[in-house]
Parts: structure tokens; sequence; C-alpha cells
């Protein structure tokens, strides 16, 4: 029948609209709720920069910042070094003593931890607020260093002041991923350049004849520059949430 | 990278004349499709004369060297229902139904308008003039699209070679370039199948359907059937009951391609500029921000 | 230890290149681990399968009929492949077209995943063609202009040039070669473009192909919008392959990807979810409007309502409020579980139309058999095995090539 078929029709193209209406109308709160509220704040302008003098000729190996041979740094500025049997010994950096300063407690993972290339490991605490850091290697804890919170991080991070003993089976893999010798001092030159022209809006005063900043850095700048600092220096979170 | 206004224009002129070499023959039949029409070969197969002798399934096979049909004079062969296969291209089936037996002889359709060529993406199968669906072997890649896109189910591929074809009647071709009809037409016994010009046979048919007190009944299939078939067919009883399909349909199958395949041009004139516009926009953003 | 971390002044030999600086017998020896022996195990079933088919035919190694003449190798590696491996242009459109610049790290991977994933369908579609030697015959002998297929073959063998052309920079880096990157440069926009067109052709193309055949597939299935949905699910199933994707390689390649990564992966996971979220949203309307044109609406309270609710409900509407509730409350993990099923939700579409629901008047009637199974496993296998490969010496993942030190 010539009316039955034409109704049937209508009805179709009626649902059809109303389903696009239907669409419309529920697309814009779809899209609200799927965004997040907080922006994120990779989205804050870019601070203005300190002209670094480039031609500048460096009499000191590494700047601010002391690198020694015979180990392998992680761009995370932890450290391994090998300690026999498959194991290495693991720190970090004179660059996180600078940071953290005088460490008021470390959160070191128990033996038998397994432990990935990349990921925090560990988490230095100090006045200005728990930095965690991230791992060298692949592998699992074997052992903490018991001095580490006693002061042997402060005097000696490259020696006595080890953190972690961790057997490390994929050494060789990992290890294309570490710096050591003249690429490490570069890398650590690299980092003091960045770091200084990160935070001069902070420092401006102290470091206007290029004096080498005091111990305990990250309580000398504030909220945003430490967050910052964390992200692109230690590859990691860290809002200043107390200690 | 800048975008010059000059690469811009050129890089649409010529993604358009891309776009406009693969639009033409997606406009309309192609120009064998229609001279087909007007004037091509075709079949009547009057139901009502065939005997089931099975004698076409044997000259079809003797003409294209085929295997010869099996159970030939065994008249248990029409037990079941019966296809079409990559080594036989007719076969006879029974009607279903009540009343006196009848048969019908399947095989391809040679469609006005082939879903198969249609779909071929190198023309390997391909409308002739004359009305025949041909098959270039030299052509076919095995994609088999055009069993996925025959409503009838005529073509058959040869899976157990190693250098497989597909298979099906081509309505001797040879055989109508000397002026003969089909070798099965030839061989019936019966005067169950008709050959001449479409347009002829369906005049015929139409003759014999709809003249008064006629016993067929008033549907001639492949009048208009997946917009029209060479092979058409008319019979006492419902045509359905031979096993030809009944929702095929009247719009030839291309037509669902077509728009389809029409927008492809438009694609390709359309997208470029629009993309092009959106970086060039981003981009003054940028410029702005900075 | 000491001798691989140091810095190398010369440039990397090709064979420290390939054995990724390890000696060969070294690097035989890392080769066996648990999961490189699975593979070989799956190789080594799998590649005989297939010179098998090409030596004995399709009838021999595969379920394919008369009523059924394509199968899995065509619903899963050719229309899945090319479905998932979409993810390359959807994150080049969205890095240099949309401008969202925080999701450059994963858009090499993305066009690698793109580009293997056609080179591997392409090599499913050799399995399936009943005269695979012939397959340039589109492009070069005959062509068929009134056909889809004709334009699918045509816009599938330039795209996968210009996704090989978008690899080329990553592989240029490895060897070293620095002249032909500055010329890669100026293309890039134009072949990401280019890159854009074909895509959306081809997507589509795939779904046009089953427009041919409307007695054949089912009506909850059927529409004259195939092309649409196809290529609206691409978008989605791009964008869902880029997520799971990254979250494997991260894993099993964590010490090829630079150190900043495990950060910023999470916020281009999120990202990427909120775009899929809306483009899965949009296609689950666009399947309602197939409906209501097709007037099928009875059909979903039949067996086959139900297996389209799970796809369309289930594995496409689901995962689109999974995505926005990720992306909303910076849930990773979850993003990641629908990434999985969105993934999940388009495979069950492509096999839908051109297997389960093809022929629905005659269910069941093909089943793979084991070979085609097995045939399948291998040449994703083989995918999976080129991908790692390539990830663990050219700068996919990372800006440093396999010696560990920046080439740039």
């Amino acid at each position: 029948m010539d009316t039955g078929m034409l109704s049937s029709f209508q009805v179709a193209k009626a649902i059809e609209y109303l389903l696009a209406v239907a669409f419309l109308a529920s697309f814009v709160p779809f899209w609200r709720y799927a965004t997040p509220r907080a922006a994120a704040p990779a989205k804050a302008p870019a601070p203005a920069r300190v002209p670094v003098p480039a031609a500048a000729p460096r009499r000191e190996p590494a700047g601010w910042f002391h690198v020694p041979d015979g180990l392998a740094l992680h761009p995370g500025h932890a450290w391994a070094k090998a300690a026999g049997g498959g194991e290495v010994l693991v720190g970090a950096d004179d660059f996180t003593r600078a940071m953290i300063g005088s460490l008021s407690d470390v959160d070191l993972p128990a033996p038998g931890t397994v432990v990935r290339q990349g990921d925090p490991v560990f988490t230095l605490r100090g006045a200005a607020g728990p930095l965690p850091l991230v791992s060298p290697v692949d592998g699992m804890v074997v052992a903490s260093n018991p001095a580490a919170r006693v002061g042997a991080f402060e005097s000696d991070p490259y020696g006595e002041g080890w953190l972690l003993r961790v057997h490390a089976p994929r050494l060789a893999r990992n290890a294309r991923q570490l710096l050591s010798g003249s690429a490490a001092r570069a890398f650590m030159e690299d980092a003091a350049n960045r770091l200084r022209a990160l935070i001069a809006p902070d420092l401006g005063p102290a470091l206007a004849d290029g004096g080498v900043p005091v111990a305990g850095i990250a309580g000398e700048v504030g909220p945003e520059a430490w967050h910052r600092i964390a992200r692109e220096f230690f590859f990691v979170e860290s809002d200043r949430g107390g200690v | 990278m800048r975008i010059g206004r000059r690469f811009f224009l050129k890089s649409c002129a010529a993604l358009g004349a891309a776009g406009a070499v693969k639009a033409l023959p997606a406009a309309d039949v192609t120009p064998a499709e229609a001279a087909a029409a007007r004037d091509g070969f075709g079949v009547l197969v009057d139901t009502t004369q065939c005997i089931g002798c099975r004698t076409c399934e044997a000259a079809c096979a003797e003409a294209n060297g085929l295997p010869e049909p099996e159970r030939m004079g065994d008249d248990t062969v029409f037990s079941e229902h019966r296809e079409t296969s990559e080594r036989q291209f007719t076969v006879v089936n029974k009607a279903k139904g009540e009343g006196e037996d009848r048969f019908a002889k399947t095989q391809c359709l040679h469609c006005v308008v082939p879903a198969c060529a249609s779909a071929c993406p190198v023309k390997a199968l391909d409308k002739t003039e004359s009305g025949p669906v041909v098959y270039h072997p030299d052509r076919c890649i095995g994609c088999r699209y055009c069993m996925v896109a025959c409503p009838f189910g005529v073509p058959k591929y040869e899976y157990d070679k190693t250098v497989p074809y597909v298979r099906k009647c081509t309505m001797c071709p040879a055989r109508l370039a000397e002026g003969k009809p089909p070798a099965c037409v030839e061989s019936c016994p019966g005067g169950a199948l008709l050959f001449g010009k479409r347009e002829e046979l369906l005049a015929e048919a139409r003759k014999r359907v709809y003249a008064p007190g006629s016993k067929y009944v008033p549907h001639i299939f492949g009048e208009h059937e997946a917009g029209g078939t060479s092979w058409m067919y008319i019979a006492d009883r419902p045509l359905c009951d031979f096993g030809l399909p009944a929702d095929v349909g009247e719009r030839s199958y291309y037509e669902n391609t077509r728009g389809a395949l029409g927008a492809v041009p438009f694609v390709i004139t359309l997208w470029p500029p629009l993309l092009m516009g959106l970086y060039a926009a981003r981009k003054s953003e940028e410029k702005d921000h900075e | 230890m000491s001798e691989a971390a140091q810095v190398r002044a010369a440039r990397p030999t090709l064979v420290e290149r390939l054995f990724l600086g390890a000696s060969a017998k070294d690097y035989v020896r890392s080769l066996l681990t648990p999961g490189d022996l699975a593979i070989a195990a799956i190789l080594l079933v799998g590649i005989p399968v297939i010179v098998y088919r090409f030596a004995f035919g399709l009838g021999a190694a595969t379920h394919l009929s008369q009523a059924t003449p394509w199968g899995l190798w065509i619903g899963f590696d050719m229309l899945c492949g090319v479905a998932l491996a979409a993810g390359g242009y959807t994150l080049a459109a969205a890095v240099t077209l949309f401008g969202y610049r925080e999701l450059k790290p994963v858009v090499r991977a993305a066009i690698l995943t793109g580009f293997l994933g056609y080179v591997f369908a392409v090599i499913g579609l050799l399995c399936d063609l009943g005269q695979p030697w012939r397959i340039a015959y589109p492009l070069v002998y005959s062509w068929g202009t009134t056909s889809v297929m004709f334009e699918v073959g045509w816009c599938v063998a330039l795209y996968t040039t210009v996704l090989a052309v978008e690899f080329l920079p990553a592989f240029c880096e490895w060897m070293g070669w620095a002249f032909p990157l500055k010329l890669l440069h100026r293309i890039e926009i134009g072949a990401i473009v280019l890159g854009i067109v074909l895509s959306t052709l081809h997507q589509s193309s795939l779904g046009s192909l089953f427009l041919m055949a409307p007695g054949k597939l089912h009506p909850l299935w059927y529409s004259p919008y195939l092309p649409v949905f196809f290529f609206v699910s691409s978008i989605a199933a791009g964008l869902a392959m880029v997520i799971f994707e990254s979250g494997i390689s991260h894993k099993l390649f964590h010490d090829r990807c630079d150190p900043e990564r495990p950060v910023d992966l999470d916020r281009i996971v999120l990202a990427l979810a909120r775009g899929a979220a809306v483009v899965l949203f949009a296609y689950v309307f666009l399947r309602l409007q197939g409906l209501a044109d097709g007037g099928s609406w009875r059909m979903l309270g039949t067996g086959w309502g139900a297996l389209w609710l799970v796809e369309v409900g289930g594995l496409a509407l689901v995962p689109s409020l999974m995505f926005a509730y990720a992306s909303r409350h910076g849930r990773v993990r979850v993003a990641r579980v629908a990434s999985v099923m969105a993934v999940l939700g388009v495979v069950m579409n492509r096999l839908d139309v051109s297997i389960v629901a093809f022929n629905w008047k005659h269910p069941f009637t093909y089943v793979p058999s084991w070979m085609e199974l097995v045939g399948s496993v291998t040449i994703v296998t083989m995918g999976i095995v080129t991908f790692r490969w390539i990830v663990n010496r050219m700068p996919v993942l990372s800006r440093r090539g396999a010696t560990g030190i920046a080439e740039r």
C-alpha cells in the first residue's frame, strides 16, 4: 500500500533526524566530561632565559658538578658501578646531592625488589621535600646501604655513599642508556647550564658573579621550578607536599 | 616547511586531474554494456518445453572441453538440487512443487550490467557488445571479488589447482562470432532454448506470457532482475521453484557502488585544501603566539 | 660494561648496527629468551604451512568454497591489518596538521606500525590471491576502473609507498645518511596530506567492497554508508592501536626508549584516549543511523542482533565511555584496557562484515581451517618480529641509535 510505505519511510527519516539531534545534544557534554578539569601545568609559559655566554672557555672539568671515571651515569642522575659477580652498586650523583642538601631520610627498596631501568626506585628526602630517582639498571635489589642515611651520601656520593647493590643480568643492554667518561662530563655540564638557566630568576643575586650555589638548591627555589626540575632532570613527578 | 601558494595550487590541480581520470568510467555504464543492452544476444528459456534430457549439459561439456556430466540418462540425478561448478558450466534441475515435472537449465545469466564485470579490478570479466560476459584468463589475479559480487553465485573457482582460474558459462562467443548459437541452444531437442537478440526475445516472451488464457506465470525472470539479464526465464509455476532467487532486486549491482566510486574525485579534490587550510591556520596562530 | 658504555669516536659500522654492537655469537645468545623461542616455534610451524599453501593451492590449505570465496586471510589479515594500521595517518594528521605537538614522541612508532601493518596485510593478500604473482596487474596490466577493488589496490599501493617515505628519515638517521633527510623534510607535509587522502579513500573503500553484496550481508551490517563506517572506525582503531602499542613497547623495549618517556607517555595516552572517546562516540551514533536508514531495528532481537549489540554496544560504546572516564580522571590503565576493547571491536566488525554476517542465510558454512589460522598467526608474528628488529636498531622509540649514543 502506498500510504503504508510512505509513512514507514517518514518514520525512518524521523528516527534518523532524532538520532542526529540526540547526538549533537550529547556531544558537547560528552566532550566536556572527557576533558580533564585541571589543566596540565605543561602549558605554563617558558621562563625568561638568562643569556649564558656561549664562548666562555670552561676551566673546571664539569662546571658545578663532579663526576669521576669508572662508573656509568644514567641521565636521571643515578649512577651504576660494576661490583663483580654480575652485581652493581647504584647511587645518586653529585648533582642530586647539590639538589637535596642535607639528607633527612632515604626510602630504599627492600632486598628482593625487582627494579627496571627508567622506573623510580628510591626516594631521597631533604629539607626541600621528597625526590624520587629512577634506576639506572634492570635487576633485583640484593642489599641497601645502611650508611647512606647517616651522612655517607653527603660526604661521598660516589663511594661510601652508594645506595643499593643490585644484581643486574641485563647490564650490557642497560649500558646503552648510560654515559661515562667524557660523555658523562659533557652531560653534567649541559645539566649545569640548563639548571642555571632555569633557576636564575630565583637565585639571581647569588649567581651574578658565577658563584657556586650552596647545597640544597631545592630548598631555595619556588615550587613551580622544583616541579620542573624534578620532571626535566630526574624524570619524576614531585610536588613539594611537605617532608 | 613553507607552503607556497603555487605548490598548493599545483598539487590541487594534479590531484584533481588524477581524480577526474578516475571519475570518468564511474559516471555511467561502459560503452559495451550500452551497446549490448540495445542489440546484444540472449537466450529465452521456456521451462514448459524442457524435458530434462540434459543434452545441453553434454553439449556444453564438449564445446568447452570439460569432463562429461555424470549420471547421464539417470533421472535420480534430479533428486537433489545441483549447482554449477568449475568443471560444469550448466546443470539442469527439477523444479520443486506439485504437478507435472518441470525442469530448468541454470548457468551464467549474462547480466546487462554485470556485477562481476563491474567488480573485477582487472577487467578479466567483461561484458561484450554482442551480449556474453566473457572471461580473460590472462588478466585474472584470483581475487574472487566477482564471486562475492554475483548475486546468482555463478562464478566458480578452481581451488584445487595451483594455477587456478574462474570458470563459468561464456555463452560460446567463438560460435556467436561465426553466426552460430551457443552449443546448448543448438543441441536442445525440445525447443526450450530460444536464441536471438534480447529485445526480440523479450517481445516473444511477452507474447507468450501475457497472451490471453496463457498458462504462464505473469513474470519474465531476467527482464528487470539485477538490472536485466540476457538469459531470461518463463514458466507456468513460480520461478523461485526453479531455484531462481527472488530477492535480487531490479537495480544493477553496479549501482550499489557507483556512489562510493563517485565520491573518490571529490575526496581527492576537497581534502588537500581543507587540510592545508587547517595547517596554515594553525601555523599562523602559532606565529601570533610567539 | 665499560666497553659498551664508552663514547665511540668513530661511527658504528653496518655490522655493528645489525648486531646491536655485540659480536655475532653474543647476539645469537641474546636471542635465546622464552619469548624468542615461542616465536621460533610459531615460525617453525607457520612457514611450512605457508609454503604448503603455495605448493598445493588454496583448496588444499583453506576451507574456502564456492559459496564463501573470502575467508580469514581477507577478513583478518587484510581488512583488520589495514584498519589497525591506521595509526600512521591519524597521528601524522594529529601532530602535523592539528598541532598536537605533545603526541610527537609516538608518531614514529605509529608510522612504523602503519607501514608494517600494510606490508603484512599485503603479504596476507598474497597468500589469499589465486595467482599472487599477478598482484601488480591492477596497477600495470589491465585497469578495471569500475571496480572498488581497483581503487583499493591503487590506494594501498600508493599509501604503502607514502608510509615508506614517512619512515625513511628514521632509516636514514640509522644509516647515518644526512643528505636525503633535507629533501624528505621538505616533502613531509605533502606526504602527510597525501597519506590522509589515500587513507580516507582506501579505508572507506574496503567497506565499499561489500556494497556489492546487499543480499549476502546481514541487514544489520549492510548499509549504503558502509564506507563511512569503515573510515570512522579506522580512526578509532588507529588511536587505540597507538595506545596499545605504546604500552607494550614501553614494557618490552624500555631500554630503547628515551628516559623521559615514563612521564610523557601517560599524558600522550590520555590525549589519545580523549580523541578515541569522541570518535567512538560518533561511530556508535553512525551505526545507529545505519539501522534507522535500513529500518532493521526489529532484527536486534535476534541472535544476529545480540552479536551486533556486543560489537557496537560492548566494544564501541563501552570503550568510548571508558576512554572518556580515563581522560577525565587521568587513569592510564583504564585507557589501556579500553584500547584493547576498541581494537577487538574493530576486528570483530571487520570479521562480521566479511565472514560471520556475510552469507548469513547459510551461517557457519565457513570455518577457517587450521592452516588458515596458523597462517594468520604466522603473518602477525612476522610483523611483530620485524617491528622489534627495527625498533631495536633504528631511532623509532628514542632519538638514539642502537649503539647508545644520540646520533642527531
